[in-house]
This record gives structure tokens, C-alpha cells and sequence, in this order.
């Protein structure tokens, strides 16, 4: 009995001594930033926080700056002269400024995967505005939780299948994958909105070396499976919305050449039509005026070599992997893909009525 | 012949309820004794008198008191006999007692409806003071010749008596066996309270969930001895303890099947999830606003912080101080008589809580998660097994503000692996398929 005794005093010492506990922050002793920013100038990177600071009855958004060498020291410095801890798990979006997305982010993303302070699910944006001018104009901004930012990205808020949704994780990956890249959401200060998205940034290897359209970025979205719901597309005869999409892949390789045959189911609804239009007419137009966008996106992205819509991952299985590793510079350019788009009409009443 | 009942009289001449009355009948000197207290005795003499007028025969009377209750040899029966309530009986010549049933007085309570566990629909009987009224409310509530009711006398000073229920055929034999050995083993024990009832049965009593399952009910306690349980019936206590209690007694209770099949599952289901917040919910509100906020959304964190904004304990000391404050709300409103506690209530939730707030000595949030674990609490079937949660909700506390959510799942851990261990005369505290111990 005292022998039990004894054991269960020990653990409850070493409970209480050897815990570390003493280190936690209450919630309100932390600040939470919600956006990083990062900008380079000359040779020093320049950090931006966005801080949603709660007082007494509103949450006012606070930008922190700071300057330095590497992110790390920054955060570090920063810190040390905030009144509470910097809590950086709270970080929904990091935002780069162009000049930085060109000349490679592969040491920051890096930087942050190792140090474990900045969550990997994280959004990545690159603003094409310079980042002094975007985040006072998110400081100005008094939204009630101070995440405007963030709405943009958020599936049940404000995103749209045009936005890329592209986090840290993605960016790592696609540093070390030999046959999968991925595209980041451009930002930039709008007229008349906060923000406007200008499309999406191709990543090559932890550089930006293109860039695609918002209508191309739906595509994109389609091909890595995200949701195209809701999105309008506009022909001259009809104006219809897509409600459902699903996509199928044939690859093969023939004669050392990758052939890929892409089918894309649609489920759309018309919303407006022109005179005399038939369901035929609507289908085949909508077919071919995405074929062609996708064309020219795609001749675009394998003129760059990055493939972003992760073509390569669907000839893994057919190459090995000494090729793989040339797949960029050797196969990539020249796949040779096909898009079949098949348009099913869900509703179609509109297109009854006599009186069109 | 002075000397058989003179010590009978030593025995009990100090008490003042005591009485000694010598009546002649025809020509024959009867003493009765017996206590005041306990027995009508004008009407019992009548009773008597109406059978034994008219015999002549000094043999024949006593053959007829014999005939209305019993022939006592020793001393120290007939002191039984008179504490018991029974008129005892000697005549003048004979060397022996008689006693007689005496009508007794009313002193017990009728049988009313369940104090601490309301139903809502199914039997409203509830067990009372009287072992023999328990007793028959049980016979009534299962009507089967395989009820077996085993009496035991347990103690040294004052004598208590016992009744041990069980169905033949369901209960395992092993287990009253073993049950029948440990009592009659210890028979000079005291029996007051339910730690005596487990030391005589040998159950350790530190042990952090109720042994037994304590129920008013003679609805439930005849649904558990269909189940292979077993039953103690106590003199004096108005419970059935059933023998072993099990895991799903915390969620299940028979009165649930009076309803439909769906609801049924509905209330079981609100059941489990009232236990789990009321031993997560104070240990998540630490995790989350101390060690792992990253967990929270945006926004919630955001209000969350700011409701914090100036509170000046840690997550830790701020839950403790408002869980010993409602802790104690629990204790006093037992404590008070009924006409003050609604007082005590009121003014410890709505004035308490509301001006904790105001003085910034905790947070809103925290005033929420206590009154969701208070109300979550109230949940679980048996009151002993609500204060088996509300201790459980402690080791949630202090693992969570060490460990976060880790914490939270160690300590499930912990309890998970507690539970599995507990077991009672060799019978699994958490039943699983397979290994039913020795009940059927």
C-alpha cells in the first residue's frame, strides 16, 4: 500500500515539475496575426503583420512592420517589442510581393515549414501592388473581425472556383515534386472592392514564371478538383452557369510521346439566350470556347514548363523513374492533350419557349 | 419462578416506555411485557382476550398463546423479541416465554412517489423505510416463484436486518454464493451505512465509481434482477442496492423503454453526450484558451480573447474558483430545507455569475461552458454517479491546462482504462461481448 502510494506521489511530482506549463499564454495575452506579408527591399526582406486587436467593444486591425534579414529574426524582433507573444499558428494568409515571387520563395517557404511557428495550411497570395500601399489599405479597413483578407480565400465566405486556393504545404510540395506544380492567387488593390484577384501566378520550382486569367484559373481549379460551382460562362448566343463538373483522365504514353485525352463533364443551367437557339448550339459553343481557353492556357503553361495542372502525375505510373525526373524538360513540352467537353443541359425550359 | 421474568424486568426497568402488566385471567396469572413505543397494546390485549376467555385449563392457554406466536427458551430471545415490537408473555408457573405479535404502531411512511428520481412515465412506487414493505413491493413487481429472498441479521450491539434478492436460473450462482459466504462471515459487523455494506463484502471503498447501484425504484431493481443482478434490501434504508452496477447504468434506465423506440435512443444518446461535456467542457475551455488556441477558428478565437480582455487569473485559476463556487451552490441547495433553496439557486447563478463577469474576475465564455457542464451533469442516471462525473471533470481540468488537447485525451486515457478495470465480485465493470464474467 505505501509502495503505491509512494508511485502515484512520484508521478504527480513529476506531473507537476517536469511539465512546462508554465510557459502557456492565455488567449488574450497572445496576438494573433492573421496576415503575413512579406516584401523585399534591396536586400532586406520587409514583414508585414496584420493583428486583429480586440478592445473593449470593436476589433480594431493593427499593422505591425519590421525589417531585417530573414523572416525568422523579423518575427523574433517583433516580439520582443509587442506587449504580448506573437502566436503565429493563427496566420490564415501570407502575401509576397512580385518581386520576391520572381526571384524564388523556396528559402521562406523553407524557413516556415521548419520552424514550425507558421501553419502549413496557410494561404499563399502574391499582391502586385506594392505591399506599403495594400496594407494600409487593409488597416483603413474596419471590417468586424478584421479578416477581410481572409473572406476571399474562405470556401463559406467569398471564394469563387476563379481563386486558386493554394497553401504553403502545396508550394513545399510542388519544390520537391518532379511532375506536380501549382498556381498562386494574384492579388492587387482594386477600385472599387479591397481587393481584386487578377487570376493566378504559375509556379515553377518556387518561382513565378507566368501568369493565368481568372477564367483560366477556373480550369486549373477543375483539373486539382476543387468545386467549379456557380461560375457564369457568356457566349454570344447564351449565358449559362455551371452547376457540376466532373473530369477523366486517358494517359498514355505513345512512342515516347505522353497522349492525354481529357474528358470534362458539365452540368450547366442557361440563364439568358439569344432568338433561336437550340441545345445543340449552346453545347457546342460552350465546348468550344472553353477548348480554345484551355489551349492557349496550356500552351502557355508548357511553354514555361510548369505543370500546374499536374499532367505529369497521370504518366507516373507509365514512366520510370530516371524519366520522371526529366519530365519537366523533356515530356512536359510535349504532351499532347485533348479536352472533350461534355455539356449536359440540366435546364432547359428556357430554351422552350416559343416567345424567345 | 420470580426469577424468569425478574431479569427479564432488570433488563429493561430503566427504560420508561417499558411495561410489565399482570393480568388474571380466569383465575391465571398472566405478565406481559413489551415497549409502549413500538406496540398498540390495548388492542393486542383485546385480541388476546377475545381467544383465550373461557379456558379453564392453565395447559390449554398456553398452548393457545403458543399457538399465536411463539415458544421462547432463553433470555436473551425474548430481548430480541420486545425490541422487535412483539408483546412476550410469561405465566406463572411455566418456565418459558411466549411471544405474541403485538399490532404494531405505525411508524413508518407510506409508499409514495420516488424523491430523488422522477419518472416520467412507468411505475411511481418507490421503496420506503420498512424492509417488509420493500420487500413486498418487490414481490409485487416480480411475480415469480424463482425470486429468492435470503434474510440475514447483521451486527453486534443492534441487529440490522439484511435481504439478499436474487432470480435462480439468472443470477450466477457464484456470485451469491460468494455474496452468502462474506455475510454470514461477518456477521458481528455493524450495518449503517453503505461503506459497511461494501466492507462486509469485502469491496475496497476507495474507489472513484459506485460498487453498487442505488435505485428507489422497485421497477428498476426487479428489471436488474431479470438481468442476473442482485439485490440488497436493507432495514431502514429506502434503497435497493443493486449488485454489480455497470457502465450502461449511467445512460440506460429501464423507464426509458416506456417510451418509443426512437425516443428511447434519442434520450440514451442525449444521455452520452451529457456526460462528455460535463467532463470535457471545463478542460476544453483551458486547452483552448491557454494551450492550444491555434485550434479555434479566426473569429471565435478572436471573441474568445477578447472576452478574456482583463481578466486577471490564469485559465486554470479562473475555472477552479468559478468550479468551487458552483460546487458549493450544489452542497448548500442540498443542505438547505426546501422553502430556501430556489434563494440559494438564484442567487448563486444569476447574481453570481452576472457580477463575476461585471468584475472582470472571469470570462463570459467561462460562465457558459460551467452552466453547459452544470446542466450536462444532471444528465446521467443516479446522483452517485453524478458525483463520480463531477470528480472525473477535475483530472480533465488539470490535464488540459498542462497538456492542452493531448491532456484531454490522455486523461479519456486514463478514465477509459480506469473504467475497464474496475471489477466487482469478478464482474466487469464495462461488459464487453465475449467476457460477461460470471453473470449470464
Amino acid at each position: 500500500m505505501t509502495k503505491y502510494v509512494v508511485k502515484v506521489f512520484v508521478m504527480a511530482a513529476v506531473l507537476l515539475l517536469l511539465n512546462g506549463c508554465w510557459d502557456n499564454k492565455d488567449i488574450n495575452h497572445r496576438v494573433m496575426p492573421v496576415v503575413l506579408g512579406i516584401s523585399k527591399v534591396d536586400q532586406d526582406f520587409k514583414v508585414y503583420l496584420q493583428i486583429p486587436n480586440p478592445s473593449d467593444e470593436k476589433i480594431k486591425t493593427r499593422i505591425v512592420e519590421e525589417s531585417g534579414q530573414s523572416i525568422n529574426e523579423i518575427i523574433s524582433k517583433i516580439s520582443t517589442n509587442m506587449e504580448s507573444q506573437v502566436d503565429l499558428l493563427h496566420i490564415k494568409v501570407i502575401v509576397v510581393d512580385e518581386q520576391i515571387a520572381k526571384e524564388g520563395f523556396n528559402k521562406i517557404i523553407s524557413a516556415f515549414l521548419r520552424s514550425r511557428d507558421i501553419p502549413s495550411k496557410a494561404l499563399f497570395a502574391v499582391c502586385e501592388d506594392d505591399l506599403d500601399e495594400f496594407f494600409a489599405q487593409m488597416e483603413e479597413n474596419t471590417s468586424a473581425e478584421g479578416t477581410v483578407l481572409l473572406d476571399y480565400f474562405e470556401k463559406d465566405a467569398g471564394w469563387t472556383p476563379q481563386v486558386a486556393l493554394t497553401r504553403v504545404w502545396h508550394l513545399y510540395r510542388s519544390m520537391y515534386s518532379l511532375t506536380h506544380d501549382v498556381a498562386v492567387p494574384l492579388l492587387k488593390l482594386g477600385n472599387s472592392l479591397k481587393v481584386e484577384q487578377t487570376g493566378s501566378g504559375v509556379i515553377k520550382e518556387g518561382k513565378m514564371v507566368s501568369k493565368i486569367n481568372p477564367k483560366e484559373t477556373l480550369l486549373y481549379n477543375a483539373f486539382n478538383g476543387e468545386s467549379t460551382q456557380g461560375i457564369i460562362e457568356v457566349m454570344d448566343i447564351a449565358t449559362v452557369k455551371i452547376l457540376d463538373d466532373s473530369i477523366r483522365h486517358r494517359s498514355q504514353v505513345i512512342g515516347g510521346r505522353p497522349e492525354l485525352l481529357t474528358t470534362v463533364y458539365l452540368k450547366v443551367t442557361v440563364l439568358e439566350v439569344e432568338k433561336d437557339t437550340s441545345e445543340e448550339m449552346i453545347k457546342k459553343k460552350l465546348s468550344k470556347q472553353l477548348e480554345n481557353r484551355f489551349n492557349t492556357m496550356f500552351a502557355n503553361i508548357q511553354q514555361k514548363e510548369s505543370d500546374i495542372l499536374a499532367i505529369g502525375q497521370l504518366f507516373r505510373d507509365q514512366l520510370p523513374r530516371e524519366e520522371l525526373k526529366q519530365w519537366r524538360s523533356k515530356y512536359y513540352p510535349r504532351v499532347n492533350a485533348t479536352m472533350d467537353f461534355k455539356v449536359d443541359i440540366q435546364n432547359s425550359g428556357i430554351l422552350k419557349l416559343k416567345t424567345n | 419462578m420470580d426469577e424468569v421474568w425478574k431479569n427479564l424486568w432488570e433488563a429493561f426497568r430503566e427504560n420508561d416506555d417499558f411495561f410489565k402488566i399482570e393480568q388474571l385471567v380466569d383465575d391465571l396469572q398472566l405478565i406481559f411485557f413489551g415497549l409502549h413505543s413500538l406496540m398498540d397494546f390495548s388492542s393486542t390485549i383485546q385480541e388476546i382476550e377475545q381467544v383465550v376467555t373461557n379456558m379453564r385449563n392453565e395447559q390449554e392457554l398456553a398452548s393457545i398463546l403458543q399457538s399465536l406466536g411463539q415458544r421462547l427458551e432463553h433470555q436473551e430471545e425474548a430481548h430480541a423479541e420486545i425490541l422487535k415490537g412483539n408483546l412476550v408473555c410469561c405465566t406463572s408457573s411455566k418456565k418459558y416465554f411466549i411471544s405474541i405479535k403485538a399490532r404494531p404502531r405505525t411508524l413508518d411512511r407510506a409508499v409514495e412517489a420516488p424523491a430523488n428520481e422522477t419518472i416520467l412515465s412507468g411505475p411511481r412506487n418507490s421503496f420506503t423505510e420498512d424492509l417488509s414493505i420493500n420487500l413486498g413491493l418487490m414481490r409485487k413487481e416480480l411475480v415469480t416463484k424463482d425470486l429468492i429472498v435470503n434474510s440475514f441479521l447483521i451486527g453486534e450491539e443492534h441487529k440490522k436486518e439484511v435481504t439478499l434478492l436474487y432470480v435462480k436460473k439468472k443470477a450466477s450462482k457464484k456470485l451469491v454464493e460468494s455474496i452468502t459466504e462474506h455475510l454470514r462471515n461477518k456477521k458481528k459487523s455493524n450495518l449503517e451505512t453503505m461503506q459497511d455494506l461494501m466492507k462486509l463484502l469485502g469491496i475496497s471503498t476507495w474507489t472513484l465509481i459506485p460498487k453498487f447501484r442505488i435505485t428507489e425504484l422497485p421497477h428498476e431493481a426487479s428489471q436488474a434482477l431479470t438481468k442476473g443482478k442482485v439485490v440488497f434490501i436493507i432495514d431502514r434504508i429506502p434503497f435497493a442496492l443493486v449488485l454489480p452496477s455497470q457502465l450502461s447504468d449511467m445512460f440506460f434506465s429501464e423507464n426509458d423503454r416506456n417510451f418509443l423506440s426512437p425516443m428511447t435512443l434519442m434520450l440514451r444518446c442525449l444521455r452520452v453526450i451529457g456526460i462528455f461535456v460535463a467532463v470535457l467542457a471545463p478542460g476544453l475551455y483551458i486547452a483552448l484558451v491557454s494551450v492550444n488556441p491555434e485550434v479555434l477558428r479566426i473569429e471565435l478565437a478572436l471573441s474568445i480573447a477578447q472576452s478574456r480582455e482583463g481578466v486577471p487569473y490564469p485559465a486554470l485559476l479562473e475555472v477552479l474558483l468559478m468550479l468551487l463556487v458552483l460546487e458549493l451552490i450544489i452542497e448548500a441547495s442540498v443542505r438547505l430545507p426546501k422553502s430556501i433553496g430556489p434563494t440559494i439557486t438564484m442567487v448563486g447563478g444569476i447574481i453570481l455569475g452576472q457580477a463575476a463577469v461585471d468584475a472582470k474576475l472571469v470570462s463570459n465564455l467561462l460562465i457558459i461552458v460551467l452552466a453547459a457542464t452544470m446542466i450536462a451533469n444532471s444528465t446521467v442516471i443516479g446522483f452517485q454517479n453524478s458525483i463520480s462525473i463531477r470528480l472525473f471533470k477535475y483530472i480533465f481540468v488539470f490535464l488540459a491546462s498542462i497538456y492542452g488537447i493531448l491532456g484531454i485525451f490522455a486523461g479519456l486515457f486514463i478514465i477509459c482504462s480506469y473504467l475497464s478495470n474496475i471489477r466487482t465480485f469478478d464482474i466487469p465493470y464495462i461488459p464487453l461481448k465475449g467476457e460477461q464474467g460470471d453473470v449470464i
